[in-house]
């Protein structure tokens, strides 16, 4: 089951919604669990054991760092007026709860890694010792990873960090953490939640509302549209391109990288429409993970586009504590005093942005494409600061004003092939076909490939093709529109009615007429369902 | 309370005129991607084309019926049977199919035709996917036959493609005259054991039954040579099941008087029977017709006219191989 699935669309979120409103507020939290733990049952099994053993610990974990803090609040207020003691206490119990914070992290570090990291490890490790000895000492065992492991562990850890933070009470209530760690449109594929900003909302039971109904429909309406039209479409052509890589090359190959990017975008973007609609149903607004990311003039401008909570968590819980750790004041120091201020801050951030883009890399599975891809942000960001002075030195030089069109159409540009190269790598199947698929981009390279009908031979009738293109170009104007006004589906709320419904109605035919779905189309899976 | 009984009035209204104003656009579509609208067979689906053809028959004019999955295809050359006994027939089975398809399927071309007799391949009754996944198909299959535009959505393709389904065939029957041996050991072990019959695989199969007898059709279970699926497990299931349903079973697989060699009459290495394993089929069941059935002989009719030019055309092509 999935998302886009009819059972999920026609039989699970209508009957939770029927349900929902028929029950008392005060137990509307307990269904949502209820049914998040369904539908985790029919993706993944028995494995959804997992997730509740994770969600018992993390409950722990919370409460004991909670209950260090609350030991600390009362001695600190015994301690009166006498300033000293009272710092001591602090630090004696920052201590104590950093042990308990750290502890409850290793051991779901621990949990993701066994489950989803063993197999990598143990393949590393012989593939190196087989170069030296020909032996291979660590039996491979391939375990099975609950759907969502790695969306909701990011959630528990950021959870646990924010308690320690003082951000937040630990929640009482196991049945609203597991909710939380669980919730049925998060899951698979995010967004990856900050439980300071989700609780409220997650836990109220608020009444179905019409106007959350119409604008959730509408959001799922256009995730389907972004999915079935756009992205399952050209996953034929991906696919033909990906799995034969061998027998293309030249242009061919810039056609699988922007072809794959754009699936992507509208299958992973799509199905986030899908996700924030349903929570919407139930009046939950959870935080947007794409915002028109083609839209960036340079990759750290795309990253704050692209999958946002994962950068949000990434940010939050790696960057700014590396930023600020002893070892970053220390080499603060050392620039102060030894370097100038343009060193010491390319240093900084390179001390910083390191463990960014190798966890994100790595998060993303155990592959080493997935690692390099990461690493391969981490260069691009580095030479963006790096060349900062020097693009600033040729735009004031030769008065490139920032809303010079030609100067930002080139920057558009520029980071659509920064974007298209890094997920060609992404979606090799090793980081040795990345490269081989990349090289082989600058053999016979040929713009005619683009324009002389050689892509209506990839698997996709010319139909399908072109309509695939019509329905990216209108996911393009709707971003450029989205840019502008952020409110899209307030916008049309204020429409007038007839207005409103022809667009309710034009996605609703869009959807069931041109999909690509049931005879005749092959259904395809969620892409990030299995990182 | 007056405001808010107006408001859910409002409310409810709006919900009726939304719901209605898509159903009509929606019925509009369905009635533009209904596949039986297109000229030729050829605008379906490609594995629903001989069904589609059969649809676009003209009304009441076939007599004998052929259902089943791909090895249906073998069964009966229907050409051959008007030659030879002026009775018309059509192969309306599709790859795959599944029984719940088959009756939806035969619930389609009892809108158009009324068959004396309806023959059925019985090789789908043990193609069990499980029971989820067949519950699901079983499912989709309904809604399908209930709202076709979920299934035909598609077809808007074919008003800016060229058709690519132009297989030719002969009411539903296609001459494949390759040829590629059965070489594997003797298959027709004896066992007394019985093939279990899925419980949904079993419920759509009774329908089909059951919907030919309400409208008296007479039925004839067959199962065409085949050393890939045949077992003695399945044909002493089958012999017991269409005892049960009252109606007859012939098992091509132990007719030695039909002599289908392993060597010249496979198709594909022993799955399906090629044109020549279907000749000799066929001459089989002419007799069979003959002896058990009323069967009327239509040549002569000048409403059936079409049909010597269909068997002139069939003949020449079938003497090339």
């Amino acid at each position: 089951m999935s998302y886009q699935d009819p059972i999920y669309l026609f039989l699970l979120l209508p009957f939770t919604l029927i349900i929902y409103q028929l029950l008392n507020k005060k137990y509307r939290y307990l269904l949502l669990l209820l049914v998040s733990y369904g539908f985790a049952y029919l993706i993944t099994g028995k494995k959804i054991i997992i997730i509740a053993i994770t969600s018992a610990f993390v409950y722990t974990i919370g409460r004991a760092i909670g209950s260090v803090n609350d030991k600390c609040k009362a001695e600190v207020a015994s301690a009166r007026k006498d300033k000293e003691l009272k710092k001591k206490i602090k630090s004696i119990y920052n201590k104590k709860s950093k042990r308990v914070l750290v502890f409850g992290m290793v051991v779901i570090i621990l949990i993701l890694a066994v489950l989803k990291y063993c197999g990598f490890f143990a393949e590393s490790v012989n593939y190196v010792t087989n170069l030296i000895n020909g032996s291979s000492p660590i039996p491979v065992v391939k375990l099975l990873v609950p759907i969502g492991i790695s969306f909701y562990s990011l959630q528990a850890i950021g959870y646990l960090t924010d308690v320690y933070w003082k951000k937040t009470a630990p929640e009482k209530n196991f049945f609203k953490l597991a909710l939380f760690l669980a919730f049925f449109p998060t899951i698979m594929e995010g967004p990856i939640c900050s439980y300071v900003d989700i609780k409220d909302k997650l836990f109220s039971g608020e009444d179905v509302r019409s106007e959350n109904l119409s604008d959730g429909y509408v959001r799922i309406l256009w995730g389907l549209f972004k999915k079935i039209i756009v992205a399952d479409r050209l996953y034929v052509i991906v696919n033909t391109l990906f799995d034969a890589s061998a027998n293309y090359n030249g242009a061919y190959i810039a056609i699988a990288a922007i072809a794959y990017t754009v699936q992507l975008y509208m299958e992973f973007s799509g199905c986030m429409d899908i996700v924030i609609g349903s929570a919407r149903l139930f009046g939950i607004t959870l935080m947007e993970n794409f915002r028109q990311p083609f839209l960036a003039k340079n990759a750290s401008e795309f990253w704050r586009r692209w999958h946002i909570s994962l950068g949000v968590w990434f940010k939050t819980y790696i960057f700014y504590p590396v930023s600020m750790s002893k070892m970053a004041k220390k080499w603060k120091q050392f620039g102060t005093d030894k370097l100038n201020k343009y060193f010491t801050r390319i240093g900084l951030s390179a001390m910083a942005l390191f463990p960014v883009w190798f966890c994100n890399g790595l998060w993303h599975g155990p592959k080493w494409n997935y690692i390099f891809y990461g690493m391969y942000y981490f260069v691009i960001i580095m030479l963006e600061q790096i060349m900062e002075p020097i693009r600033n030195g040729f735009t004031s030089r030769f008065k490139i004003g920032e809303k010079n069109k030609i100067w930002n159409g080139f920057l558009l540009v520029k980071t659509w092939i920064i974007i298209f190269t890094g997920e060609l790598f992404f979606n090799a199947s090793s980081l040795k076909h990345g490269f081989k698929m990349f090289f082989a981009m600058f053999r016979d390279f040929n713009l005619r490939t683009f324009v002389d009908g050689s892509i209506f031979s990839l698997g996709l009738g010319r139909a399908d093709l072109v309509m695939a293109m019509i329905g990216a170009v209108v996911v393009f104007v709707v971003g450029i529109i989205r840019e502008k006004n952020t409110d899209m589906l307030g916008s049309i709320r204020g429409m007038k009615l007839p207005v409103r419904w022809a667009i309710y109605i034009t996605l609703i035919v869009c959807v069931v007429i041109f999909g690509a779905y049931g005879p005749g189309y092959q259904e395809v899976d969620l892409i990030y369902a299995g990182f | 309370m007056q405001a808010s009984n107006t408001k859910n009035k409002k409310g409810v209204i709006k919900v009726v005129a939304f719901t209605t104003i898509v159903v009509l656009i929606m019925s509009i579509f369905s009635y533009v991607l209904n596949p039986e609208r297109f000229l030729d067979s050829t605008a379906a689906y490609e594995r629903e084309q001989y069904l589609s053809a059969i649809l676009q028959e003209e009304e009441n004019t076939i007599d004998v019926l052929i259902l089943g999955d791909s090895e249906s295809f073998g069964v009966l050359s229907p050409m051959h049977l008007w030659r030879d006994n002026g009775i018309t027939s059509f192969m309306a089975g599709q790859g795959g199919l599944r029984t719940v398809e088959e009756y939806y399927s035969l619930k389609k071309i009892l809108k158009k035709q009324k068959p004396k007799l309806v023959i059925i391949e019985t090789n789908n009754v043990f193609d069990n996917m499980g029971m989820l996944p067949e519950l699901k198909y079983d499912l989709a299959t309904t809604i399908y036959y209930y709202v076709p535009l979920i299934k035909y959505h598609g077809l808007w393709k074919n008003y800016f493609e060229e058709d690519k389904l132009d297989k030719m065939h002969y009411c539903g029957f296609e001459i494949r005259p390759n040829i590629m041996p059965y070489t594997g050991e003797d298959y027709k072990v004896y066992s007394d054991e019985v093939e279990p019959i899925d419980k949904l695989i079993k419920h759509y199969f009774d329908k089909t039954i059951e919907l030919c007898k309400k409208n008296n059709i007479e039925i004839l279970l067959v199962n065409a040579p085949s050393p890939q699926h045949f077992t003695y497990p399945k044909h002493n299931a089958m012999v017991k099941y269409a005892k049960e349903l009252n109606v007859p079973f012939i098992d091509m697989n132990l007719l030695d008087e039909l002599n289908i060699s392993m060597s010249d009459d496979m198709l594909d290495g022993g799955d399906h029977v090629n044109v020549y394993g279907t000749v000799k089929m066929t001459k089989y069941l002419q007799k069979y017709l003959k002896d058990n059935y009323e069967l009327p002989d239509r040549r002569g009719d000048e409403k059936y006219k079409v049909w010597d030019e269909r068997a002139k055309k069939f003949f020449e092509e079938l003497s090339k191989y």
